[in-house]
């Protein structure tokens, strides 16, 4: 079974920032599904599946579903250092095919050591 | 039937987006964003509004009254018994939060309540809520 052209990437956004001393990582990662959603045109009450990596504060894609306000169906935060952002699209996919989701946000967020 | 007593209670993970707010709370103010784009309130505060993603969010003044909107007792388990609680302030937003300063058998929903704070380990005072 192949689930090739059961799901496409619809948006996507880079942070302009760099050293984000003013901001909380919750709020980084809010400002990223903002800017993608922008780009894809969609609204945050489209969005029902949510991924993302030990990086994102809390309990992950629990705490930032909270942060966001989403009305989740589906969520995963498989982390496995700086490929978990290709598996969560990958599952993303996958779960959109099954439909378990219908648009899903993944949060890619790389946090540098700090000075 | 014991009054609560006041237990240890861990810092607060302060960063530069709730700053204002653990500084007002060391002033004995509770604060809450309110939304302009939206004109909803929100709490715990956000740079971004959670209802519309619109960043244009302020702080505002609470009247630091409110009623509980549920509550639990901890007995088991820690060192202290305490009440936690989500408060429902008068500006509409729930607050996840202690209820203190009272008998905690005689804790009950719709109960109304007022702002405290309590000192914390290492960190800036919380608000934490006691019957009126
Ligand atoms: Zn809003």
């Amino acid at each position: 079974m192949s689930i090739k052209g059961k799901a496409c990437i619809v948006g996507a956004y880079e942070h302009p920032t760099r050293k984000a001393g003013d901001k909380s990582v919750a709020q980084l990662h809010a400002e990223v599904a903002k800017g993608a959603l922008e780009d894809a045109g969609l609204a945050k009450q489209d969005v029902d599946g949510y991924f993302c990596a030990g990086d994102a504060p809390g309990l992950g894609p629990l705490s930032m579903a909270h942060y966001l306000g989403l009305s989740l169906r589906h969520m995963a935060s498989t982390d496995t250092g700086g490929s978990s952002y290709l598996i969560h699209v990958a599952h993303a996919a996958q779960a959109i095919a099954a439909g378990k989701c219908n648009v899903a946000q993944e949060n890619d967020f790389c946090e540098f050591s700090q000075e | 039937m014991n009054p609560s007593q006041d237990r240890k209670i861990p810092a607060p993970a302060v960063n530069p987006e709730n700053q204002p707010y653990f500084d007002a709370a060391a002033e004995g103010k509770l604060l809450i964003k309110k939304c302009i784009s939206c004109g909803e309130f929100h709490h715990y505060p956000r740079a971004l509004c959670p209802f519309c993603f619109s960043d244009q969010t302020e702080w505002r003044d609470a009247k630091g009254t409110g009623s509980i909107y549920t509550h639990s007792v901890l007995r088991r388990g820690v060192p202290v018994p305490y009440c936690i609680a989500y408060v429902t302030l008068d500006e509409g937003v729930n607050v996840l939060t202690n209820i203190v300063d009272c008998d905690l058998d005689a804790v009950k929903i719709g109960m109304k309540v007022r702002v405290v704070f309590k000192p914390t380990d290492g960190g800036p005072p919380v608000p934490m809520f006691t019957p009126v």
